[in-house]
């Protein structure tokens, strides 16, 4: 098996399952008329493009190659992870800026 | 330089921001534009999520007052959906819009909603800001958490494309909580004393977070809680104890999986029973509790009934005035849920002094969930004008309002409250005027005429062994032979039990069926199946899922096939007997009564209010809706003696 950054394999096998102990990782961008073969024993799994154009995959070297072109999650989840990574960094600012503001501001009667 | 002033005008100009803003954010630049509603839908069918509830209601203005029209939340939508129209549907001639909201949005603008509320109310002149506020409000949040990783039955339904099997999503939830808790900790400590006064509009101000089973309060006294105990070293001693009990609640509750639905008592009731909920719960009721005790004890000497009164007669007003238009106004209504924090969406019934077939009057509950409980909140009003009447020449004002508390507690159609008011009000008459035998009679006639009026005579020319039986006649009749429960089982059997037992068992039973209790606390010994430890020690405080879902009860009423829908127990005796087992109970009503009994004397006023309280939660569930449980704590703190605080 080849190595791969971490992120990406986060994402294959957190989108596609773990990896299976006999893939073979083949390089297939100088196949244009390469066909992914069905993997009956492989459930299906429906992947998204930043278009929210979704796509289905029947194997794991069919999800794989989608993941690692960017196809992944369903626009919603990425935005709500967006916003919800944007409520973090509101939470943790206002506690830092709350609890100086009390303690500076307070004892003046401003707050 | 700012002054404090205009802090108070910004505050209340961000209050109407929040109030319009969240509701109107749409895409204004799109195509899509709102079309008239009629019966074709397909238009909004097909834009979901593209058009603000404000920008709907520009082009139906009709929305706003008709009542044909609800609109309803939809907490399961993605955050940029919130405030959108998700979808209108059409039942007969009802239409519901649907208004896409998001759970872990909504804790953040109705927190902030309610802690800008808050802060106009002035602050403290000693207020020290304790370091270990941030450990308590870290410990209550990861309570919190834990709470609501056990909860993940009803949390999954309500968390748009959350996983709370996720760490990461967790560590969000953690912070979330941390930061409103950090927030409302110093926004409620730091105001001034005279808060405990503000109680009585926690009646309109009830602060459940829309889609979470989580007053917001809860993040104030829980920390509040846990503080005392970090702090004290007698609470931490007494705190092995309570360790003791927990444990043994959860220990029951292993390899049990019950869900409820909470409905109407969402925020203090548990939706689930297996031994992670149960032990999270339970703590984290306990350390409220515990929260809520200390508040009121260290603030009770600032307890001015002159002042508490205004403020129960302002929020009867408000009650009434925002349920009455709730009821006929479909934003009205919508709003009042939203930035209210109810439990229930308030009540559509336009007629306060409706009939049924039957000819019985119907009970209105306003914009508060159980009409049983606002028709209590009345009475105290009432009872507070009557026994403060002589002590407030301030505002006269306020006087008008005492119209709207009768047709309020009259539309609740609580005739409990209304006896007991009566009562209450004999006994100070007789208290102030040290009344001859005669003139006591009079006085308390009225009670008593008005008590056989609502029993009414025929109830009492039953055979006593019918009336006693009845209670457990119905608990049978909703029962199933296959599957009956253990109280019923020992009630089928009461012949072969002690005299003693029989006696006290066919006296409540009585009792039950004089006061139009008799299906309501059969049917709660229907589903009552304790073990005998459970029966003595309880199953943990606010958690019915397993009262609720154990035993299979009939679906439908015994002698109307009407649907029984979820029917509380209407006790809050037997509401403490599930929860904390008999002798948790005793000892709280025989130290509750020990109180009562020793305050007669020395504060007059209180005592008659608690009276009030204890006669009335004995047939009511007041205690599980928090401005209730919070206003009757608070009364119950302040009689006590203050060589006990």
């Amino acid at each position: 098996m080849n190595k791969k950054p971490n992120k990406v394999l986060d994402n294959v096998e957190g989108f596609c399952g773990p990896y299976p102990s006999d893939f073979i990782d083949i390089d297939i961008s100088n196949d244009p008329s390469f066909i992914f073969q069905n993997d009956t024993e492989y459930d299906a799994v429906t992947l998204y493009d930043s278009d929210g154009n979704s796509v289905s995959v029947n194997s794991f070297f069919e999800c794989q190659h989608y993941v690692k072109g960017g196809w992944d999650a369903i626009p919603d989840q990425i935005n709500e992870s967006f916003f919800h990574n944007s409520l973090f960094v509101f939470s943790l600012l206002s506690i830092f800026i709350g609890y100086i503001a009390i303690k500076k501001f307070f004892l003046r009667g401003i707050i | 330089m700012f002054s404090i002033q205009n802090l108070k005008y910004l505050k209340v100009v961000l209050l109407a921001v929040l109030i319009i803003i969240p509701f109107s954010i749409s895409d204004y630049s799109d195509q899509i534009k709102p079309e008239k509603i009629t019966s074709d839908l397909r238009f909004y069918e097909i834009n979901t999520c593209s058009i603000s509830l404000n920008e709907f209601l520009i082009e139906n203005p009709n929305v706003i007052y008709q009542d044909h029209y609800k609109i309803r939340f939809n907490n399961y939508s993605s955050i940029q959906c919130f405030g959108q129209i998700t979808g209108i549907d059409q039942i007969g001639y009802t239409f519901y819009i649907s208004i896409g909201t998001n759970t872990l949005l909504n804790l953040f603008l109705q927190s902030i909603f309610w802690i800008l509320l808050i802060s106009l109310i002035s602050k403290s002149e000693t207020f020290k800001f304790n370091e270990l506020n941030i450990i308590s409000c870290s410990i209550s949040s990861l309570l919190i958490c834990t709470v609501i990783y056990s909860e993940q039955r009803y949390y999954s339904k309500v968390f748009f494309e959350f996983d709370l099997n996720n760490n990461r999503h967790l560590f969000y939830v953690f912070t979330y909580i941390l930061c409103i808790s950090f927030f409302v900790t110093y926004i409620v400590d730091s105001r001034n004393n005279k808060l405990i006064n503000f109680a009585p509009f926690a009646y309109i101000f009830m602060g459940v977070f829309s889609g979470m089973n989580l007053y917001f309060l809860t993040l104030f006294f829980c920390p509040l809680g846990i503080k005392a105990i970090l702090k004290n070293k007698k609470f931490r001693g007494n705190f092995v104890f309570i360790n003791l009990i927990i444990l043994f609640w959860a220990f029951n509750a292993t390899s049990n999986n019950y869900y409820l639905k909470p409905d109407k008592i969402r925020g203090l009731s548990s939706t689930a029973y297996n031994f992670l909920s149960v032990s999270s719960w339970s703590y984290l009721m306990i350390f409220s509790l515990i929260g809520i005790y200390l508040f009121s004890a260290n603030k009770r000497k600032d307890l001015s009934l002159k002042l508490i009164k205004n403020n129960f007669v302002i929020t009867g007003f408000f009650v009434i005035i925002l349920g009455y238009l709730g009821s006929s106004m479909p934003l009205i209504n919508f709003y009042n849920y939203y930035f209210f924090g109810q439990t229930k969406f308030g009540t559509d019934n336009q007629n306060l002094f409706g009939v049924n077939y039957w000819g019985e009057s119907e009970a209105w509950r306003g914009l508060f969930p159980s009409a049983e409980t606002i028709g209590e909140f009345f009475a105290i009003s009432l009872l507070l004008i009557f026994i403060t009447n002589k002590k407030n020449t301030s505002n006269k004002y306020l006087y008008l309002c005492i119209p709207f508390l009768i047709v309020g507690l009259y539309a609740s159609n609580n005739k409990a409250a209304l006896i007991s008011l009566v009562f209450c009000i004999g006994l100070y008459i007789n208290k102030k005027r040290k009344l001859s035998t005669r003139m006591k009679l009079l006085f308390i006639s009225p009670a008593i005429l008005i008590l056989f009026y609502f029993i009414r005579i025929e109830n009492l020319l039953f055979s006593v062994d019918f009336s006693a039986n009845k209670m457990i006649e119905m608990g049978i009749g909703y029962g199933n032979q296959a599957q009956r429960s253990s109280t019923i089982r020992y009630l089928q059997n009461l012949d072969d039990s002690n005299i003693f037992f029989e006696i006290l068992i066919l006296v409540f039973g009585f009792f039950a069926f004089i006061i139009n209790r008799s299906e309501l606390w059969g049917l709660f010994f229907a589903r009552f199946n304790p073990t005998t430890s459970e029966l003595f020690l309880g199953s943990g405080p606010f958690i019915m899922s397993r009262h609720y879902s154990e035993i299979d009860v009939l679906e439908k009423k015994l002698y109307t096939g009407t649907p029984l829908g979820f029917l509380l127990p209407h006790s809050s005796f037997l509401s403490m007997i599930l929860f904390f087992g008999l002798i948790g109970t005793i000892l709280f009503f025989f130290y509750l009564f020990f109180n009562l009994y020793r305050a007669r004397n020395f504060n007059f006023e209180l005592f008659l209010i608690c009276l009030f309280i204890v006669l009335n939660i004995l047939k009511s569930d007041s205690i599980l809706y928090f401005p209730s449980l919070l206003t009757y704590i608070i009364f119950f703190v302040s009689l006590m003696p203050k060589s006990t605080k």
